[in-house]
């Protein structure tokens, strides 16, 4: 029996070992047992519109360069001089075709060819001149760009599993593809990195952690509609991918009024939609989603924004965080102004939400120095229920199964509900879903 | 004691079907970082292009300077599909050259960045250039400085937004003239020092290096070999 994870059934009751936050061995397991074996987060094409152009952060500790290449490929090598190991590239983003290392000037194409040594008659002819090193593999669904470093890692698309569809949910909201705003929010979190996973799909901790921003909806609306809450479900998505998913409320349950102009430009979109998709789809599209694709990739749709966050642990209480905003590029400016102005009110760094959210998991973190009276911590919530709510906790147990699976090689079975409402089993009426865009 | 190491340009006629033009050039022999064509307003070769074939040769590019053709030509112009065709001839092809062209010829440089796909082209002049006519594809990288945005600054920046391929705009408010030109007053040095270190790190970014004959063997030998791995699908 894992200890770690404490699956009692019968209870039932769901428990974590708070060791898993603090202890410096857990993190070690996880980067060799994790984050050397799935696939894991680099970006989204959307942030490389033009040819050779590139962005370089850190995936899984190393540091990578997101290259789009002259050819118009994208590519995902490791930033490091072949030759001695310098970083090849030190800024946040740029457009380059070659990348010269300024440590001795060795150079390579973005497509990972060398193409100059300085005095390379001292190496001679039978040198072997080596190129940029890369991830075993590189792959994306809908835009959004995975890396794994496993050469025998499953292929994204089944890796992805259920989660396939609620990204499809997200990127069918564009008629001609959606986009990453340019632009990033880069933030720490002196905290474990499974914290800010839990709490991405917790809606158990809204009302209470983020009252200010709720009555500032209020002011702004007049009301929350009754029951907004909970018309929602918690559901397994398999691979340790979950969702948090809600009804639509109105012209959704978070973020300021729309103008009327607004309004009628958002109801036009999504009459477009509704002929290309249907009914079915676009209802769901209309609803909101925080979703997790095991292990460090966050995508939440409140309907008045879309964000993607990337989660990447440095020490056992230490984290950094990458998000951007996702956009229907056809919208109006004023409308995309409207979007802006929701997610910076609510995930932005002097927003209502993400600040209170860092807050709880330090103290929670902060916490966990009292391990050794209070080793434990419960997300049993909605175990009990024949089919889980968005406040109910599934979406986080279904994360630690698959973390306990592959940390400790213990497989818990799967938690037996009722099959969602049909609400949530509405498909596409074609299978014409808008590819990301792309150059 | 000045320590600065400086070449004098060689100065010689290149002839072709339209005419001849003067040419400045500093040849490094050997294999160069890469090679650039420097296009001077009228009158300015001689004060251009010792400082600019210099420059140039620091960063180790063999580089040639000339007057562009007179403002108002069609196009690249002649004069400048000549100087293009004289480095191609001296085994450059397109991806290792990289143009510089300062006052009307930065109208010639953009010619000559939406006609040819050359490694990367720099425009320096006072205010931004109109697109040019026709509105023609962007075919090689382009960087414009200019000391104020002027009249043609909304319908470049239109222009350049539908573009594939790579553009920057940099402006330097208070600065007059070229921003190339050091003045002293309002930032005009600063505009200059910067400009110049832009140009360079535009042209690095982008100009193929020449290869070396070992690496052109080498190449040669492993042409069908692509970096370690990998694609997911």
């Amino acid at each position: 029996m894992s200890e770690y994870v404490l699956d009692d059934r019968e209870m039932p009751r769901f428990r974590i070992n708070r060791k898993t936050m603090t202890d410096p061995a857990v993190l070690e397991l996880e980067r060799r047992r994790i984050f050397e074996k799935t696939w894991l987060y680099l970006g989204h094409e959307t942030e490389l519109p033009k040819r050779n152009d590139f962005v370089t952060r850190s995936v899984a500790g190393r540091p990578m360069i997101f290259f789009r290449d002259g050819a118009g490929k994208i590519q995902a090598w490791l930033n490091s001089c072949p030759h001695r190991g310098a970083m090849l590239c030190r800024e946040k983003q740029g457009n380059a075709r070659f990348m010269t290392c300024f440590y001795h000037g060795w150079a390579f194409s973005n497509a990972g060819k060398m193409v100059s040594m300085p005095g390379d008659e001292s190496y001679g002819p039978d040198f072997d001149r080596p190129g940029l090193a890369g991830p075993a593999k590189v792959d994306s669904y809908r835009g959004f760009v995975f890396v794994s470093f496993d050469p025998d890692v499953e292929d994204l698309v089944d890796y992805l599993a259920g989660a396939r569809e609620y990204i499809d949910l997200v990127m069918d909201q564009s008629e001609i593809g959606m986009r990453v705003v340019p632009g990033t929010h880069e933030y720490s979190v002196k905290a474990n990195w499974k914290l800010l996973v839990e709490n991405s799909v917790d809606g158990y901790h809204a009302v209470t952690t983020h009252q200010r921003y709720f009555e500032m909806i209020v002011a702004a609306r007049g009301e929350i509609p009754a029951g907004a809450l909970s018309r929602s479900a918690g559901i397994d998505l398999g691979n340790g991918h979950a969702v948090a998913a809600s009804e639509p409320v109105g012209e959704g349950l978070l973020g300021r009024p729309l103008s009327e102009a607004g309004k009628a430009e958002r109801a036009a979109r999504l009459a477009r939609l509704r002929e290309r998709h249907g009914d079915a789809w676009v209802d769901r599209m209309d609803g909101s989603r925080n979703l997790v694709v095991f292990p460090n990739l966050i995508l939440i749709d409140l309907v008045m924004g879309v964000l993607i966050r990337k989660i990447d642990p440095i020490t056992p209480d230490y984290m950094e965080v990458t998000a951007w905003e996702l956009v229907p590029p056809e919208d109006s400016a004023e409308l995309t102004r409207q979007r802006l102005d929701d997610y910076l009110t609510f995930w932005g760094p002097g927003g209502l939400a993400t600040p209170d959210d860092v807050e709880a998991l330090e103290t929670c973190q902060r916490a966990f120095r009292g391990n050794q009276e209070l080793p434990w911590s419960d997300i049993s919530r909605g175990m009990n229920k024949s089919t889980p709510s968005s406040s109910d906790e599934l979406q986080m147990r279904v994360f630690w199964r698959r973390w306990n699976e592959l940390v400790t090689g213990e497989k818990l079975p799967a938690e037996v509900h009722e099959p969602p409402a049909a609400f949530y089993r509405g498909r596409p009426s074609s299978a014409d879903s808008v590819p990301a865009a792309a150059e | 004691m000045d320590t600065v190491i400086r070449i004098r340009p060689e100065v010689s006629k290149l002839r072709y079907a339209a005419g001849a033009v003067s040419i400045a050039e500093i040849d490094l022999g050997g294999t160069p970082r890469g090679a650039a064509l420097v296009l001077c307003d009228t009158g300015q070769l001689e004060a251009v292009a010792a400082d600019v074939l210099n420059g140039l040769a620091e960063h180790g590019y063999s580089a040639i300077a000339a007057e562009a053709d007179p403002a108002g030509t069609a196009g690249p112009g002649p004069r400048a599909a000549a100087l293009i065709d004289h480095l191609r001839a001296r085994g450059r092809p397109d991806q290792q050259i990289g143009v510089l062209g300062y006052g009307s010829g930065a109208a010639t440089a953009l010619a000559i960045a939406a006609e040819v796909a050359v490694g990367a082209v720099v425009s320096l002049a006072a205010a931004a250039l109109p697109p040019p006519p026709g509105a023609p594809i962007l075919r090689a990288p382009w960087l414009g400085l200019f000391s104020r945005p002027g009249e043609h600054a909304p319908a470049l920046r239109t222009w350049l937004a539908g573009q594939a391929v790579y553009s920057r705009v940099v402006t330097y408010p208070g600065t007059t003239g070229s921003p190339s030109r050091s003045t002293g007053r309002h930032g005009g040095h600063a505009a200059a020092f910067d400009s110049w270190q832009r140009s360079i790190e535009w042209l690095n970014l982008r100009v193929e290096p020449c290869p070396t004959p070992l690496a052109r063997s080498w190449a040669v030998r492993h042409a069908d070999r692509s970096p370690a791995r990998r694609k997911g699908n």
